[in-house]
Order: C-alpha cells, then sequence, then structure tokens
C-alpha cells in the first residue's frame, strides 16, 4: 500500500482535532502535517486531559529509560508546528463532548489511550492492603498528579508481580536498583523519598500464567534485568522439563526463538549467590487466592499448569506469536497448590480500553473502538488511533503504524468527500470552555511548564523534576 | 548518542535511501558518522526515523540492506539484535541505521526503509 502524496487542494482549510497527546496522536499528528499541509492550511487541534502532554511516554515509560524518552524532542517539534494548538487540561467526554468535537471539526481522531486495568477477581484482590496495581506503581513513580497518595509499603522484603510483560520488568527493576541510580532519573520525589528511606525490597518473583514460550516481556528488557550489578535474576531449569527445547528452537520466529534461547541458558547459569537481591521469574502459575492478615498481605496461592501438548509435534507453523498463545494451558492437577509468600503483591496484567463518551462506538468485547483501517465504524468524521484503536499492546514503535494507517484513511476520506465544508473548530470550541470555566493550558503555558520542571530538576541533578500536582502546573502555564 | 555528528573527516561519500513510497533519495554520507546522522544530516525526510536519537532503544531506524552489502558488515551485537526483533517486517538483512558506521566501501549503497508500516503487529 503506498501513501502517495496528494496534488489535490481542499477548496476548505481543514480542521482536524486529536483526544489525546500520546505517541499516538502526535506520530498522526506528524503524518497529516506531511500530506495535507503542503497544499492546504490545515489545523490540528490536541486536547489533553492532563495540563502536559505525550501521555505514557511521560507517565509511563520508566524514569531510568529516559533514552525511551528521547522520542519526546520528535514530538515536541510537532507541537510546535505552527498549524498545531494544544488544549490541556480539557477532560473531552466531561468539558467537550464527541458530538460537539464532530460538530466543530472535519475530523475527530480519538487517541486516548487505555485509561483502565484489569482485574484478577479471586478471592482476597480487594481485602488486604499492598495489594497494588502495575499502573498504580508506575504512576508514582513516574509523578502522575495524584499518584502521591498511593499506599504502599516496602517495609517488607518480598514482593510478587503477577504478570510477565514488559511492565513487570520495568517495576521489579526499579524496586530493587540502588537509590543513587534513581536519584539521577526524573522519577518522583514521592517516590525517591520512600525508596530512599523505606525500601526493604530484596526478592522479587515474576510469576506468570502461561509457560516460558509465552512470555510477553521482550528480550531488550530482561537483557538488562540480567546486566544488573544490584540483582541476580533467575529462572529455575524446572520450566524447561515440559518443552522439549532441542526440538522447538529451529521452529520458532526469531525473536521468539532469541528470548527462548536466553531464557534457558539464563536457566542453565543460574547461580545462587547471597550477597544480591534477586528478581525470579515463574511460569505456569495461576493464582486463585490473595492471603493476608488483618494488616496486610501475606502471600498468594497459585495453582500450577502445564501446557497441553505435545512438543515433538510442533511443526515450522508455530513461528507465530499467535499460534503459539493457542497452545492450550491447563492446571496440572497432579501437583498441588503452592504458596509464595509476599510483603507486597503487585498485579501487572494489563491495561484496559475504556470509553469517555456513549457516543463512541466502544466495543467491550475485543476492548477497542470498532474501527476499519482507524476510521470508526457508525460515525462519519470519527478516527481513532494507538491503544485505544488495537488494544493496550505493543511498544511506542508499533503507534507509528497505527498512525500511518489511521492518517492514510482519514486523508483520503477527506479528499474524496464532497460534502467537507469549512468548519469553525477551535474557535467554538474555546467559547465553549469559557463558557464552561474550564481553564486551559496552550502551547506556551506548556512550554513554561516544561522549561520550570527542567529548571527545577537541576537543583536536584536531575534532567526534570516533575510537578506533582495540576494546581501547580496550572499556576506556571497560566501566570503571564 | 549521536557523538559522531561532527568528526572532523571531510571524505563523502554517496549512499542512497529508498523511502517508504518507493522513491529513492541520495544523500552525502561522512565517513566515521552512522547512518541516522547521514538521513538527519540530508534531511531525508522518513517519518518517525531515528526516534531514541541513536540509542538503541527504538528500532525506528530499521534498514533493509541488499544482501551483498549486508553480508560485507560485522554481524549486528546482542543488543542490536533484541531491538531488531521488535521492528516490523524485519528481513534476514535488517539492521539498525543508528548502529552503522559509514566506511569508503559502502560508496553507491542502497538503504531501504521497510514500506509495509502499516503491516502492524499484534
Ligand atoms: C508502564 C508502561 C511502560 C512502557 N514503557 C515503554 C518503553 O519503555 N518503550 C516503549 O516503546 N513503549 C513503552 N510502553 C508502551 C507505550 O507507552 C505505548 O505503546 C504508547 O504510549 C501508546 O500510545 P497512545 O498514544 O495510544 O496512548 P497514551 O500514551 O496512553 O496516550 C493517551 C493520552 O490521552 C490522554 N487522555 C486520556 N483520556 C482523555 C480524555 N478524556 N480527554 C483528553 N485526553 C485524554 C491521556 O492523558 C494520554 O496523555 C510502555 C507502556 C506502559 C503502560
Ligand atoms: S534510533 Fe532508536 S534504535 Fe536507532
Amino acid at each position: 500500500t503506498k501513501f502517495y502524496l496528494s496534488t489535490k487542494k481542499l477548496d476548505f482549510n481543514p480542521k482536524i482535532c486529536i483526544v489525546g497527546s500520546g505517541p499516538a496522536a502526535l506520530y498522526t499528528a506528524q503524518y497529516l502535517l506531511k500530506n495535507l499541509a503542503s497544499n492546504n492550511q490545515v489545523t490540528i487541534d490536541v486536547f489533553e486531559k492532563l495540563p502536559v502532554p505525550f501521555g505514557l511516554v511521560r507517565y509511563g515509560v520508566a524514569p531510568d529509560h529516559q533514552d525511551v524518552k528521547n522520542v519526546i524532542h520528535s514530538f515536541t517539534e510537532t507541537l510546535k508546528n505552527k498549524n498545531v494548538n494544544f488544549f490541556g487540561n480539557v477532560n473531552i467526554g466531561v468539558d467537550v463532548k464527541i458530538s460537539e468535537l464532530l460538530n466543530s471539526y472535519n475530523s475527530v481522531i480519538l487517541a486516548y489511550g487505555s485509561l483502565g486495568e484489569n482485574y484478577l477477581n479471586i478471592p482476597g484482590e480487594k481485602e488486604f492492603s499492598n495489594v497494588i496495581s502495575a499502573k498504580d506503581i508506575v504512576s508514582l513513580y513516574n509523578g502522575l498528579p495524584n499518584s502521591e497518595n498511593l499506599k504502599l509499603d516496602l517495609s517488607g522484603n518480598k514482593a510478587v508481580i503477577i504478570g510477565a510483560g514488559n511492565v513487570a520488568i520495568d517495576i521489579a527493576r526499579i524496586l530493587t536498583s540502588p537509590v543513587e541510580k534513581l536519584a539521577q532519573t526524573d522519577i518522583s520525589n514521592v517516590a525517591l523519598d520512600l525508596f530512599k528511606n523505606k525500601n526493604k525490597i530484596e526478592h522479587v518473583s515474576i510469576v506468570a500464567r502461561r509457560g516460558v514460550l509465552n512470555a510477553a516481556f521482550t528480550l531488550k528488557e530482561l537483557r538488562e534485568l540480567t546486566k544488573l550489578d544490584s540483582v541476580e535474576c533467575r529462572i529455575d531449569l524446572e520450566n524447561f522439563t515440559e518443552v522439549n527445547i532441542d526440538n522447538i528452537l529451529n521452529k520458532l520466529a526469531r525473536p521468539r526463538k532469541r528470548i527462548t534461547e536466553f531464557l534457558y541458558n539464563l536457566s542453565k547459569n543460574s547461580v545462587k549467590s547471597k550477597s544480591k537481591k534477586v528478581i525470579e521469574l515463574k511460569f505456569l502459575r495461576s493464582p486463585i487466592e490473595i492471603l493476608g492478615n488483618s494488616e496486610s498481605v501475606q502471600g498468594v496461592k497459585f495453582k500450577v499448569n502445564k501446557y497441553n501438548f505435545d512438543f515433538s509435534n510442533l511443526d515450522n507453523l508455530y513461528d507465530s506469536e499467535e499460534r503459539l498463545n493457542s497452545i492450550p494451558v491447563f492446571e496440572d492437577k497432579s501437583k498441588p497448590n503452592e504458596v509464595l509468600q509476599c510483603d507486597l503483591l503487585v498485579k501487572s496484567i494489563g491495561y484496559k480500553n475504556v470509553s469517555i463518551d456513549s457516543e463512541i462506538p466502544f466495543d467491550k468485547k475485543s476492548g477497542v473502538v470498532l474501527n476499519d483501517k482507524g476510521k470508526v465504524i457508525g460515525k462519519d468524521g470519527l478516527y481513532c488511533t494507538g491503544w485505544i484503536k488495537r488494544g493496550p499492546r505493543g511498544v511506542i514503535v508499533d503507534t507509528t503504524s497505527d498512525a500511518y494507517e489511521t492518517a492514510q484513511k482519514l486523508f483520503s476520506d477527506l479528499t474524496n468527500d464532497q460534502n467537507s465544508t469549512q468548519r469553525p473548530g477551535a474557535e467554538k470550541i474555546v467559547s465553549l470552555l469559557k463558557e464552561r470555566s474550564v481553564r486551559f493550558v496552550d502551547k506556551e503555558g506548556w512550554d513554561r511548564i516544561d522549561k520550570a520542571e527542567i529548571e527545577r530538576g537541576k537543583l536536584n541533578g536531575k534532567p526534570r523534576e516533575k510537578f506533582q500536582s495540576i494546581d501547580e502546573m496550572l499556576k506556571v502555564a497560566l501566570e503571564n | 548518542l549521536i557523538q559522531n555528528r561532527n568528526v572532523a573527516m571531510s571524505k563523502t561519500i554517496n549512499v542512497f535511501f529508498i523511502d517508504r513510497n518507493g522513491d529513492k533519495q541520495k544523500a552525502k554520507a561522512k565517513i566515521g558518522t552512522s547512518l541516522l546522522d547521514v538521513a538527519i544530516d540530508n534531511n531525508i525526510d522518513l517519518e518517525g526515523f531515528g526516534a531514541c536519537e541513536g540509542t538503541l532503544s527504538c528500532s525506528t531506524c530499521h534498514l533493509i540492506l541488499r544482501k551483498e552489502d549486508y553480508e560485507q558488515l560485522k554481524a549486528p551485537n546482542d543488543e542490536e539484535n533484541d531491538m531488531l526483533d521488535l521492528a516490523f517486517g524485519l528481513t534476514p538483512t535488517s539492521r539498525l541505521g543508528c548502529q552503522i558506521t559509514v566506511t569508503d566501501k559502502m560508496d553507491g549503497w542502497v538503504f531501504v526503509v521497510p514500506k509495509d508500516v502499516s503491516d502492524a503487529r499484534g
């Protein structure tokens, strides 16, 4: 599929708005600018719930992964484009309805990411303190407004993380990293104080329901764990007993092959040293009950699973992740349940999409906005991109392909639609915001926040010291 | 980082990028710089290219080489391979542009930017 630059000039100046300002939003803006702006006076208005842009790049990506956050430089260029406007602190669905956006713009793009999270739905989940969702810990160490109220107790020495994706690895790494190292990142002050003075965690178990062939984390993140000086990363050889490793390696697709091989070598090398902190990977365990006393969580009970599959029959068709994930995993009734003691339990079992406005054709079952190549089905002028379009999976680079596809679809709809006319765009929405007393942050306001945060960071030897509260942000942004 | 940007070597060669539209773009490549630098220095417009600025944390600088060219290069290290694993449209002759240093022998080489970016991975 080629994406031809159109030489067609529209006879009006298209007004487009994007809901959200994460990677999906800004990559989509980049494509649209490139392909619409040369022929038309296009305007792209970005509405963001928070006063500040960049979504999970700012509030998800771990603070010790500043390199990943470099992508912010290119997003900043996009925001600076004279045809792009930023409206921070505007909660779409609450402050402004989708129908109002649709009336004011030629196209509205949903890029609001995944606001919800999954639950284990097992006994004890809501009863005991220190059973924490990954999302809450991530928000805490990244300084998301209101995250500072999280009651996280690190005074015990054992943590269990349920779920084995990159987020689980991030959390395991942050929990066991030397404080001096964290202090040089843009970690929130609240989290840094907690880690500095009260972190006694020495042993982290990352536990996955499925087997070693279905690990959801990527090799880059795993390799990093194994290279940390402060931590020993382990996986028991037992995880490979069922899997006929010699037979299967060459049947797997390259990424899966490399990670499986790496895990296998790790299992053979595991040396049990006593001096270091330990991060241990455990597979084929489903949590069935959370245990605790009147005060806090004390452990998790797991049933033991096994692959229901004859691995000598694994053929070359298993070079896809889909196929590998279709291998059934059942409870192994011959094994007794296991209890892992812990003082902290982290649930890292995935983010979840939600609807922000009843107007949006959101499919609860598949957990995405119903769409065809990014065009929302049944709503002319409405598009979607990123996690809300595809589900909460994948890395930043994956949002570039979402963005490309959605921008392409929008672009061709816009140039083919005979009925498109000039729309008022921000003019209309700003008057609504004023009417409703919603104070919004424009790009100059964000620039003031950005500069102030970097300045504050200098005092502490950090790349930036984020403002923790929305009030503080607004104060800096709206001062003149 | 992009340390090699200002390497004081005047010698340049020509290389070519084939962008996502299939268009061939000529670029002057300074010996000792990375292919990411070359793309930036020549204002080669490749959307999203080089997002992590050469720190081996993004894989947006994915390029496909001709087999005969690929074979002349030292094999990628583990860290580059880890990132390549996440690139879409991975081929046996894929590399990350930020990890390839321009040398004399690359005169006339062609680097293809993977086209099928809309083929999103699940
Ligand atoms: C903890 C964590 C760590 C990660 N680490 C990495 C990593 O190291 N490397 C990597 O490549 N990828 C990483 N990812 C994945 C990456 O963050 C996502 O692929 C990407 O951010 C998804 O982009 P998005 O734009 O769809 O959503 P988001 O980044 O979530 O952006 C959505 C934006 O919409 C805003 N919004 C929500 N509701 C509204 C509303 N009602 N009105 C207006 N705005 C709204 C949000 O505030 C947010 O700014 C990580 C993800 C998580 C969760
Ligand atoms: S620029 Fe990010 S990996 Fe090369």
